[in-house]
């Protein structure tokens, strides 16, 4: 989609401010219903639209400029947990309802540069804390293919902007599927990169240790163009890696005739929903036909990943939000929400003295094998295919009350934070009723390459 | 001391580093000298989503001082957070790396390290009126933590144990180790134990935010005369923070062991682990270094008296200029005559010195016909000077060489004016 609105600019058959005021209609007529944005940042929208065109008339080289800012004039949003310098970011938590940063995140920035025009700040689970988005205390964000259900979450508001065309694409992040679940509620693509690849400066820490950055696109052509643009070494984020960054585009059509897609046993489970088993099925077949050669494995510690992902996370975000201790940001600590609470409680006493080695301790050595199963599953296969999220988009208000029904839904998911690795999860269909259904791609460390390739061959055969 | 009674001290050293910029960030590391609030970014101010950025130089200082120790260095170091509120800690936790130090053992006269930590120093709370305001700019400082095993058995022992490491840091080149600026901060853990007791005792007094030799110095005194005599009437003695009242001269309960801070330590998942390569590690042990003890013996080996080894080695500046002064061909100890003693020479640059040394010596007056009437007019001035002389006060003749130094400028001959005063007053 974005080569194509490159196309369009290129060639005037529209102006970047048509564009723009195009998809601010979408956003006036829709998100009273839907509820994806927080903030809406239309004027500066506008501003930024016109410049662009007065860039685009006087450039002499079109190519060049598109090539170097291959973004330009393209409407995004971001999530309301990255920092935008001068924009409210409130991580939908009324505890920074009023919170203004004087700093953009590494990515936000980057996607400025890169020639991308905000449209404003996106709802999601508070603090990210979620899988429906319903921790908001701006209200949940409505699936635009059933408005009684939820988009997902926690990047709720990421998912349902793309997914009504309020946006081109969206920011997000992804620390147990905050990304890949609300991307397959929504008939999206979402890209989990690998940990360390994209920076996280900026953006208000979850869970340190598993926090990826990474965005929703309504194609997987998109998702590997941007993460061109976002990927790489942040000197303000030490965990970022120096591995060159590649160009995600070359070769995202080659054949992948041969290419050994392993599915994991332990994942296929009576739990999950039938139609969207049925549905991973199919979508299985479709690799075969394209070539690829479909590998049983086992990944057998995979059953202790989710108990893990409940110690680690609530432990680091208790750390991650004592910041906010009513001195500062304009509000005091009985605005957090309750999920906020029962993560601060969980984490606070799990790293207490006493229970640290049986809890934190103990998650991080489960941890450890974690990353080990996937290590030799690695060694076998070039992916790892995988439903994303075992039920259907739950009705609104069908789990908020709750909290392990909700935490269940992340546990295809939070296996790939625990280990770091990068995941894309794409649209593999409808279910009887109507609802998308979405799968994962999951790669080795740094491979995005591979996944973007199967991941386009699939979208065409698909299609 | 009660005699039946013998006393276990260990010690915290706390440093400010002197480096270009903070621990974790690349704000200017200047805590004392700039506005309120004006070295900081998110990273120090704790803003969401700020993450920290480790300061390899501040991390090489602290190695240099551990090095210098004989302490072991450590090829792995480990950032953790150290969870507690308070209005000064923005994060609320606190970066230092308390089981992946940056070097253990070592020691100095005696006293064996514990381990060398490297943290980030808080804000500033300043209080006045019901207002309390924080300054940022002390956020983030490299602070270098020293611990020591308790291995001191004498109070004036461990005053002169923090003076050195004091005048090691300064020699490195690493801390201005500035008291009153707060830049180096002592806490010490104090109990008692009976003599011939082998284990230690099964509390520790801590005393905390000690800001000055001397205050510490009479807070252990007083709370080792307070522990004793407990000891000797049989007294519980307790585990507790205490401080220090100096008007009253005592020691006070601030905090006892049941509300001590469980700290929730866990490994910072936004700094990887710091890996120290051989090639690190080399930078560092082969740095060539002086350290205060090697000085002073050179000094004493080259004949100079006491006195001046003292101001010498406790002034690193100051040895720098005799070290100018001496090699411009002065003996070593008239170059540290000029630069100890001499009033006129403290404000100028040995060059200078070197200057008003030779004119004095071209232009020197021996001539006596020249001096006697100058010699004459002192004595007449002052008899009284002379009658001391008359009975016996020999200093008297100093002050009187002295007088004609001083019409003279400097340029009489102090050993002629010597024997023309003899002469006159017999």
């Amino acid at each position: 989609m974005i080569l194509e609105i490159q196309r369009k600019l290129k060639n005037r058959e529209i102006t970047c401010e048509e564009l723009i005021k195009t998809h601010l209609d979408v956003i006036s007529s829709q998100d009273l219903d839907i509820n994806a944005f927080i903030t809406k940042t239309p004027e500066t929208a506008i501003d930024a639209a016109k410049h662009v065109d007065e860039e685009i008339r006087a450039s002499k080289d079109l190519d060049e400029l598109f090539k170097n800012r291959p973004l330009l004039g393209i409407p995004l949003a971001h999530k309301d947990i990255f920092s935008t310098k001068d924009i409210k970011t409130t991580a939908a938590s009324k505890i920074l309802e009023d919170y203004i940063p004087v700093y953009d995140a590494t990515v936000v920035s980057k996607l400025k540069k890169s020639g991308g025009i905000s449209l404003g700040k996106l709802n999601c689970d508070a603090f990210a804390h979620g899988a429906t988005g319903e921790n908001s205390d701006f209200g949940p964000t409505k699936n635009p293919y059933d408005k009684s259900r939820v988009s997902g979450g926690s990047s709720s508001g990421t998912a349902a902007s793309v997914a009504s065309k309020m946006v081109v694409f969206a920011t997000g992040t992804d620390t147990g599927g905050s990304l890949r679940n609300p991307a397959s509620f929504t008939n999206t693509v979402a890209i989990k990169p690998t940990y360390g690849r994209v920076s996280r400066y900026g953006i208000i820490a979850m869970a340190s240790s598993l926090d990826s950055v990474g965005h929703i696109t309504t194609s997987v052509e998109d998702s590997a163009l941007i993460l061109s643009q976002t990927a790489g070494f942040d000197k303000y984020d030490a965990t970022t890696s120096k591995n060159p960054v590649e160009n995600y585009l070359e070769n995202i059509g080659a054949d992948i005739n041969g290419k050994k897609i392993g599915i994991v046993k332990e994942y296929l489970s009576d739990e999950i929903d039938s139609e969207i088993s049925e549905k991973t099925k199919s979508a299985i077949n479709i690799f075969e036909k394209l070539g690829a050669e479909i590998i049983d494995i086992s990944l057998p510690n995979s059953e202790y990943a989710l108990a893990s992902y409940y110690v680690i996370t609530p432990s680091e975000v208790s750390s991650n939000l004592a910041r906010f201790d009513g001195i500062r940001f304009g509000n005091t600590r009985d605005k957090f929400g309750d999920e906020a609470k029962r993560r601060i409680m969980l984490g606070t006493y799990a790293l207490s003295a006493g229970f640290y080695d049986g809890l934190y301790l103990k998650a991080q050595k489960v941890r450890t094998l974690i990353i080990q199963d996937f290590k030799k599953a690695f060694s076998k296969v070039d992916a790892i295919l995988a439903p994303v999220s075992p039920v259907m988009p739950p009705k609104i208000g069908e789990v908020v009350s709750d909290p392990m029904k909700n935490y269940l839904m992340d546990i295809l998911t939070v296996p790939v934070n625990l280990a770091g690795l990068p995941a894309l999860s794409i649209p593999c269909g409808f279910s009887k009723g109507g609802l998308p259904i979405g799968i994962q791609l999951i790669g080795d460390h740094f491979l995005e390459k591979n996944l973007y390739n199967l991941g386009y061959n699939f979208e065409r055969a698909s299609e | 001391m009660t005699q039946n009674c013998s006393m276990v001290l260990g010690l915290e050293i706390h440093m400010q580093l002197k480096t270009d910029s903070k621990m974790f960030c690349g704000c200017k590391n200047d805590p004392f000298f700039s506005d309120a609030n004006t070295n900081v970014c998110p990273v120090c101010m704790g803003l969401p989503g700020a993450m920290p950025i480790p300061n390899l130089n501040a991390i090489k200082s602290a190695q240099i001082f551990s090095n210098a120790l004989g302490a072991k260095l450590q090829t792995k170091i480990i950032y953790e957070r150290k969870n507690y509120f308070y209005p000064d800690l923005p994060k609320g936790f606190q970066l230092t790396c308390p089981h992946n130090p940056i070097a253990v053992g070592g020691s100095l006269s005696g006293i064996n390290f514990r381990e060398i930590h490297l943290e980030e120093d808080t804000a500033k709370s300043i209080h006045t009126g019901d207002l309390t305001l924080i300054d940022f700019n002390k956020s983030g400082v490299p602070l270098l933590e020293i611990v020591t095993e308790p291995d001191f058995t004498d109070i004036d022992e461990a005053v002169e144990f923090c003076k050195e490491i004091q005048l090691i840091v300064r020699y490195l080149g690493i801390s201005e180790a500035d008291m009153e600026k707060g830049n180096m901060r002592l806490e010490a853990n104090i109990s008692v134990r009976k003599l011939g007791q082998k284990e230690l005792p099964n509390y520790r007094v801590e005393m905390k935010n000690i800001n000055s030799f001397s205050f510490m110095k009479k807070a252990l005194q007083y709370e080792l005369r307070r522990q004793s005599g407990a000891l000797t009437v049989g007294e519980k003695l307790v585990q507790e923070t205490r401080g220090f009242n100096e008007t009253t001269g005592k020691t006070f309960t601030q905090r006892s062991k049941e509300e001590a801070n469980d700290y929730r330590y866990f490994p910072e998942p936004d700094i990887p682990i710091i890996e120290i390569d051989e090639k690190w590690m080399n930078e560092i042990t082969t740095r060539k270094i002086l350290l205060p003890s090697e000085l002073r013996t050179q000094l004493k080996e080259k004949g100079l008296n006491d006195q001046y080894v003292l101001r010498l080695v406790g002034d690193f500046s100051l040895y720098e200029k005799y070290l100018a002064v001496l090699d411009l061909g002065y003996s070593p100890s008239e170059s540290a005559n000029f630069v100890v003693n001499i009033s006129e020479y403290k404000e100028k640059s040995p060059s200078e010195i070197d200057k008003i040394e030779k004119s004095k010596r071209s232009s020197k007056i021996s001539n006596e016909s020249v001096l006697l009437p100058i010699v004459e007019t002192v004595v007449n001035k002052n008899l009284k000077v002379v009658s001391d002389y008359k009975s016996g006060n020999t200093s008297a003749m100093q002050f009187l060489i002295g007088q004609v130094m001083k019409s003279t400028q400097g340029k009489a001959d102090a050993q002629i004016v010597a024997s023309m005063l003899a002469k006159l007053l017999p």
